[in-house]
This record gives C-alpha cells, structure tokens and sequence, in this order.
C-alpha cells in the first residue's frame, strides 16, 4: 500500500490520531495546520489525496477546494473533506466544488479508513484488507 | 411647547393651603394687586420672587418655573414617537392637559417607558448576543472536534491490539486532556445558554428586515437571476445608463420621467427624504435633476425593477419573519434597492472587478460610476456559494451614532440597537471626510477585523437643504487582508476595540461610555 496523504487540519490532536492511523496503514503522511500551510505544501509536493478540515485559519476547507480545482498546474489530488457542519448546503457546495468525499464529524476511524482506501486503493474495505 | 403656567399653578397652590391673596402678598412683600395679576398669568415673574413664592407655598421652584413640564412634555414627545404606538393619534395638546392637570399622572408614563425603554435594549443586547452569537457557533464547533478527537482516539486504543508502550500512553494521556477539556467547553456552553431569560423578535418593522436580510446571507439568487434577464434585455453590453432605463419605463410602462432642475425635496415614504416623486395616476415620474448622477440612475433602477418584478418582490417578502404590513413593505423596498443594485452592477463583471482591483473601493465606483456607498452595499451581497467575494459586514451611521443600515457576519454582529465600540473607523471617519480609513480591530477574543470607513456627504442640491453626513463601513476577517488593497502595510497597528460597550469586557478601556450588561465570559466577547 502506498500514497502521499496530506492532512490539512488545525486540531492537533485530530491531526495526530489521523497520521498515527494512516501511517499504519502505510500511508506517506504529512500534516498542514492552516489553509496556507496547507496551500504552500499543496503547491510543493505531489500528494494524491488531502484529508481536509472544512473549517481553519488563513483559508478555509472551501477555499483551498476551490483553489486547488481551478489551478490547472497543481497535481489534482483527491480530496476528503472533514467537516463539524453537517448542513445540506455545505456538503452540496463541497460537491459543486469538486470534492471526492464528505464526512461529518464525529466519525468512526473505520468510516474514514474505508473512505481513504476507496479514494486511493479502490478497495471497499482496508480493515479486511 | 407649552408655556409654563405659573400664576395657575400659583394660585391652585394657594387656594389649598388655604391662604388669602392678601396673606401670600404680605408673606412675600408684594402689593395683592400684583399678586392677582401674577396668578392670572398677566405678568411673568422669576429669582427671587419665584423663590419666596414658591418657598412659602412648600413648592419645588423647578415646578413652578415651568422647567420640570418642559422636561415631562419632551418625555412624552419621546414616548409618542414609539413606532409601537404610531397609530394612535397623540395631539400635543393632550400631553399640554396632562402635564398642566395631572402631572403626577404625566411622571407615571414617563416613568413606565423610561422603565420599559430600558427593558427593550436589554432584549436587544441578550438577543444581539444569543441570535447568531459567535460564541455560541465557536463553542458549538469547538465541542464537535473535541469529541471527534476524544472518539478518535479512544477507537485506537481500544481497537489496535498491538499498540506500542509509548503510543497508548500517549494516546492515553492526550485522551485524558481532550477529554477534560470536552467536559469544560460542554459546561461553558450550558452556563451561557442557561444565562438565556428570553428570546425575543426585533420590536420594529426596520429590526424585523434586518434580520430578514441576515437570515437569507443577503444574497438572494431569484432576485439575481431576474437582474441578469433584464439587463440582457435592455440590451445593453456596458453599462445601463439613465437613458435606457428612462426609455425603458417609457416604453414598457408608459412612464414619463422629468427631470426637473427646481426640484425642492419632500419627505420620502419613510424617514429622510426623497429626490423623485412619482404620480402613479399620471404615470408621471419627477426626479431632482441636481441629485448625483449615480442616485438618480440608482433610482431609475430601482423603480424599474419594482414594476418588472413585483409579483418576484412580493413573493420573496411573504415571509414568516416579516410580521406586520410595514415589514413587508419596508422589505420589499430593501429588496428593490438589491435588484438595482444587481441591475446596474451585473454579479459576474462587478465580482471579477473587485477582485482584480483587490477590493479597491474608489476604483469600482469609476469603473461602474456608482456612488461609495452603492459600490459597498453590492459588494457586501456577493455571497453566490461557490463565486463569493470577501464576506463583509457593513454599516451607516451618522454623526449622533445613529446606525441606519447594517449587515453583520456571523462572527461580526453590528449592533441592533445602539452605538458600536466607538474606537471603530467608522466613527474616526467622521474626522478625515471623504478619505478612506483603513484599520484593523482586535477584540477581547483575539480575533481580528480589517476595517475600511469612509465619511461621506450627500450633495444637498438646494443651499436651503441640509446636507446629509454619513460614514460608511466596510469589515472583514483579517485572514483576508492579503486580497483587499487597504490591508498593505497595515499589519503593525492594531486598535483593541470590542462590538459595543454593553457588550465588552475590556474593563479599562478608556472609551467606555456604558458598563457591561453580562459579565465577562471565558473565550469570547460577552
């Protein structure tokens, strides 16, 4: 198993639960603590899939969707957007944006490893894996 | 006003104390003569005399002199103009008997609205604080990512058998404090919400718009769409000009527009006053030709979008929050000011300017020769998702701090009612006319604004008219000062300010003007 993940998320803790899971998995991880770290890292490396929080300083999960899907010169990862906003409007924008996934915080790791491993593997479950 | 009755009162003061004209005369050192005319209000009388009178009469000498019924008659001029009560007629006159004939009656109703008066901006700040209360957004979204963080954690301790020493204690120990952090954010929220006495609705018709606006993000995507339609219609590449929009209403709706150079303003539908006039019957339009070029097209505008689409206005105001008549009236004129406004500054061109001219004001209102305070209002109402600007809040106010319009982000509330925190650019604007203020606001919270003000002053047309002064607002989350042109170089000055007095913590700023309703909480603006 591989791929280059980038975790863009401000809650450290999260952060640190999410890299330690992936990682396990064998996953390449590195983590961004606000949107314009996030967007530096996104310009510096080729990462094929950002785990994304909706909601952090400088610029928000929408805001790098949508800088990220208009600039033609940046590798298109597949994104996973985090959110504590659950609202039809929010996860409708996400779509229209153009991202691959949408989960609600709280969530189950499991929820969330399967979703990974869709977006990179293919496979429905990494657990069984 | 009235004029203070003093003989009267004189003389019923007299009559029950049963004193005789001749023994109050010889009391004060007066001829009875005298004393007759002064109660018959024949002669004015004041100093010394008044005192001794009232002295011997064990009378308040402001009671006699007419300053206290001046005093009460303001009162009840005040407790008339509440819009609450603006049906009944109240003459004067009425309050003149009042305060002559029953004062104590008169110091009743004022005492009641005083009290009442007070009751109502307790409401409004417990609801400016509750309705849409950044706190409790904050808090709400803190506690969700603790409990993802807590879930996520626990998952891997119990579910990953084979977890390293030092991980599980890690992990155990960064359980155990997100855990105990979880349990302090859920009580600080509990606390706050059981600090809610009442919920209310605004009071007035103006509140009840407002919050309407608020409610929908001022953004209005029908209303958008029928600007689009008819702009496409008139045909028109470029700008939309006072010509085609006169030739249209000519055309459409059989409307002659004049434009007449001795036009003398009148008072408007509602408060201020109007620079056209508009004789349905007649279908004849009359507008002040001296009035700026940007207002009258804005009018213009503004007209032939009530006529286009007036069953899409109706429709949009027949809302719930909008409870009485006058809301929906005052609702659908806000509303037809919106598709003017997205007549005249099509959404796309105007968006795309703003954001290659990095937000400068100046220069949108050349390129789409609007007025500062059209160009703010527009850009305030580009919120379509996904091709939204910069979320701006927005404000007017006038020299006496009196806000007359005002959109709040979620996490920047203007003040319903009242001031805001009067180290705001929007006041420091009032000192440097028609230049453009930029600041950056730090609340007691740490979170950061950037703030663009400028004053402006309405052309008066006539000399006779009073030329109106306003300072309007434009304000942003800081995290968006590298995409707005006010935001260079302004990074080292910082003002600590608040949202309003009644609503600061900051115990030792030395522009308080009122204390703090609630006491300070942790985490936020109280």
């Amino acid at each position: 198993m591989a791929g280059r993940i980038l975790i863009a998320e401000d809650e450290p803790v999260i952060a640190e639960s999410l890299t330690y899971l992936l990682e396990r998995q064998g996953y390449w991880v590195e983590v961004a603590p606000d949107g314009r770290i996030a967007m530096e890292k996104l310009r510096g490396g080729r990462h094929e899939l950002v785990v994304l929080d909706a909601m952090m300083q400088h610029f928000s999960g929408f805001d790098i969707l949508k800088m990220v899907r208009s600039d033609s010169s940046l590798a298109q990862p597949k994104i996973l957007m985090l959110t504590a906003r659950g609202q039809k409007a929010d996860r409708d924008l996400a779509f229209q944006l153009g991202v691959d996934e949408f989960i609600t915080k709280p969530f189950a790791n499991s929820d969330l490893l399967e979703a990974v491993s869709r977006l990179l593997d293919g496979a429905e479950d990494v657990l069984d894996s | 006003m009235i004029a203070a009755p003093v003989g009267s009162r004189l003389r019923e003061a007299r009559k029950k104390r049963r004193l005789t004209q001749t023994k109050l005369a010889e009391l004060v050192g007066i001829s009875v003569s005298y004393l007759n005319l002064i109660e018959h209000n024949k002669r004015s009388i004041g100093g010394a005399l008044l005192s001794r009178l009232a002295n011997e009469l064990g009378l308040d000498v402001s009671q006699l002199s007419g300053q206290e019924d001046a005093r009460l008659m303001q009162q009840l001029g005040e407790l008339a103009a509440e819009p609450l009560i603006h049906d009944i007629p109240l003459k004067e006159k009425g309050a003149e008997a009042i305060v002559t004939r029953e004062p104590d009656w008169a110091r009743a109703m004022v005492r009641l609205h005083n009290v009442w008066r007070g009751a109502n901006e307790l409401i409004e700040a417990l609801s400016d604080q509750l309705n849409r209360d950044p706190f409790v957004l904050e808090a709400s979204h803190k506690i969700l990512t603790q409990i993802t963080a807590v879930r996520s954690l626990s998952e891997v301790l119990e579910q990953e058998d084979d977890l390293l020493p030092h991980h599980r204690h890690r992990f155990s120990s960064l359980l155990a404090e997100e855990s105990k952090s979880l349990g302090l954010s859920a009580r600080e929220l509990f606390q706050f919400l059981s600090e809610r006495e009442q919920e209310s609705r605004p009071a007035t018709p103006a509140g009840e718009v407002d919050d309407f606006i608020i409610d929908h993000d001022n953004y209005f995507p029908e209303i958008e769409e029928a600007a689009t339609r008819l702009h496409s219609r008139l045909q028109h590449a470029g700008l939309i000009d006072e010509r085609t929009l006169c030739d249209h209403l000519a055309s459409r709706f059989s409307i002659r527009v004049e434009f007449d150079a001795d036009f003398r303003r009148g008072p408007g539908r509602r408060p201020g006053v109007s620079h056209f006039r508009f004789d349905e019957a007649s279908k004849h339009l009359v507008l002040n030709a001296s009035a700026p070029n940007s207002t009258l097209r804005f009018q213009l505008a503004r007209i032939l979008f009530s006529l286009e689409c007036e069953e899409l206005l109706k429709d949009t105001v027949d809302e719930k929050t909008l409870t009485t008549e006058d809301a929906r009236e005052r609702g659908f004129l806000a509303l037809a000011r919106y598709g003017a406004g997205a007549l005249l500054l099509p959404y796309d061109g105007f968006l795309e300017a703003a954001e290659k001219l990095r937000y400068d004001i100046q220069m949108l209102t050349v390129r789409f020769n609007a007025s500062f305070e059209q160009v703010c209002h527009r850009l305030v109402t580009l919120r379509r998702p996904g091709a939204s600007a910069v979320p701006f809040a927005f404000m007017r106010t006038d020299l006496a701090g009196n806000t007359s319009k005002r959109f709040s982000l979620p996490n920047l509330r203007i003040p319903r009612h009242g001031s805001a925190c009067s180290l705001w650019a929007v006041y420091q604007a009032f000192l440097t006319p028609d230049r453009i203020t930029p600041q950056i606001v730090q609340l007691a919270d740490d979170r950061r604004f950037l703030i663009v003000a400028r004053a402006i002053t309405k052309e008066a047309g006539a000399y006779s008219e009073i030329q109106q002064v306003y300072s309007i607002m434009l304000a942003c989350s800081a995290s968006y000062m590298d995409r707005i042109v006010y935001g260079d170089n302004l990074s080292s000055a910082v003002t600590p300010a608040g949202i309003s007095c009644r609503l600061c913590p900051r115990t030792n700023c030395q522009q308080r003007a009122f204390a703090q309703i609630l006491p300070a909480r942790a985490g936020g603006e109280a």
